[in-house]
């Protein structure tokens, strides 16, 4: 009998998140859900002559953004409950793997959960907001999805975690995440509405450049410290 | 001669100024169970906690089945299966997906087969399929139990298994837990029920204030021999 490597532990995890997920569509279905309204709402501010001079390529960054953001939160908090209701986190710190192993499977999993998400949410937010992309455009807005995307998901991970141990929801959860997360998130509004514009990647290549770093410090910070968030 | 399931020295740990442990001195044999008896806050489940690898001793040395707690952690904790109040279950997924992941997780040979060799042995085949949730908690107590020997270790660890659980489910998971049988696990079992202890161990010891202060062979003992050692823990041979 020998423990399972680093690997192929953060495949069980992972694939053990996407199975309860598939199982229910509980965190997706309520991080959609949370997200349409916001679109909703945002569209109904502009119908009702807010904004009238400002295009969709103007509307849909921010409000995608933000839409994205909040119900990274929700979906965070809710694949954490899981974990809770039978402390399985702290079996899974008993388990003989090692503790990054378990934060690399749940990324993965939060990864592909946000990314389902966004595949319904931007084509709604271009049919909402009346706004278009044509061509390669449609590849540089995946590009920027998946960057800062992905930071988002390193962060909320191990927020997320901090926040099932101490036994809070998503209210400490949104405290944490929201204002550390908020660099990744202009880079995410700046770069989406470069595509929307028609502009080159080029012109937000120190937007990208900054999320790349964010991405990287937080994955890696996220790692080193995980062991101790599990700690009993 | 194999290796001890337990070996533990000098085991301390404090939470801010309360001393939990007090200098721990455990030795289980391979294959022995032993009870562990005493008051709330008497640091039962801090000591199980320590010994189950969840939490790391302040001072003090530790090895399970001969691997050292933190040279050799991996593989420690590998050889330890644990069942508490928590049912260490997800709900959403089916008993059998639920044995299959955590025996994967400790690199359990066979792990299908075995799931399905315990959900028969322990009477839960026919929820096989079933999520966990919908499980009573004598029956999601029965499934932790299989979680907990998926791996087949060499040390179970059971932190008041009986709580929350009818006469009659306490009593399918007692006589579980009583057969003796030549792959059993060496056990520890944190009760206040000292006759379920007793009838479950073949010795004793009591904590009190985060030390050990009496021990004695399970059989033949009195369990009112045992209350009057909590009384009087420091008297107590």
């Amino acid at each position: 009998m020998n423990p399972p490597g680093f690997l192929t532990s953060s495949w069980l995890v992972a694939r053990k998140d996407m199975l309860l997920e598939w199982r229910t569509l509980d965190t997706w279905s309520s991080s959609a859900i949370f997200a349409v309204v916001v679109l909703l709402v945002f569209q109904f501010a502009v119908a009702g002559g807010a904004a009238q001079q400002l295009t969709g390529a103007d509307l849909v960054p921010g409000v995608l953004w933000l839409a994205i953001a909040f119900s990274s939160v929700v979906g965070i908090a809710r694949s954490m409950d899981s974990e809770r209701q039978g402390d399985t986190l702290s079996a899974l710190f008993r388990s003989p793997v090692d503790r990054g192993a378990i934060y690399a499977g749940k990324l993965v999993a939060n990864c592909i959960k946000l990314a389902a998400l966004e595949l319904v949410l931007v084509p709604l937010a271009i049919v909402f907001f009346n706004a278009s992309l044509a061509g390669f455009a449609w590849l540089k807005l995946i590009l920027v999805l998946a960057l800062c995307s992905f930071g988002l998901c390193a962060l909320g991970t191990l927020f997320g975690a901090i926040v099932s141990r101490v036994g809070r929801g998503e209210a400490l959860l949104a405290t944490l995440l929201l204002p550390s997360a908020t660099p990744l998130l202009l880079a995410g509004v700046t770069a989406t509405a470069a595509v929307f514009h028609g502009d080159e990647l080029t012109t937000v290549t120190r937007w990208l450049g900054m999320a790349l770093g964010f991405d990287l410090l937080y994955f890696f910070l996220a790692l080193a410290t995980f062991e101790f968030v599990l700690e009993e | 001669m194999s290796e001890p399931a337990i070996s533990a020295t000098a085991l301390t740990r404090r939470f801010g100024q309360i001393r939990a442990l007090r200098g721990v001195d455990l030795r289980l044999e391979n294959g022995e169970r032993l009870a562990l008896f005493g008051l709330n806050g008497a640091g039962k489940t801090t000591l199980l906690r320590v010994l189950g690898l969840g939490l790391t001793p302040d001072s003090g040395s530790l090895a399970i089945d001969g691997y050292d707690s933190r040279r050799e952690a991996r593989r420690a904790r590998a050889r330890i299966g644990w069942l508490g109040h928590a049912s260490l279950l997800y709900g959403d997924l089916s008993a059998h997906q639920n044995l299959a992941f955590w025996g994967r997780l400790h690199g359990a040979d066979d792990v299908e087969k075995r799931a399905d060799a315990l959900l028969e042995e322990l009477g839960l085949a026919t929820y096989s399929d079933e999520p966990a949730r919908i499980l009573s908690r004598g029956l999601a107590q029965r499934l932790s139990l299989a979680r907990a020997l998926i791996h087949n270790p060499a040390l179970l660890l059971l932190d008041e298994p009986f709580t929350g659980l009818d006469p009659l489910a306490a009593d399918s998971l007692r006589k579980r837990l009583v057969e003796r049988r030549p792959d059993a696990p060496s056990m520890i079992i944190a009760t206040h029920r000292i006759d379920d202890g007793l009838a479950l161990s073949d010795r004793w010891v009591l904590l009190s204030r985060g030390k050990i202060s009496a021990s004695g062979t399970s059989e033949g003992t009195d369990p009112a021999s045992v209350a009057d050692a909590y009384r009087a823990p420091r008297k107590a041979s």
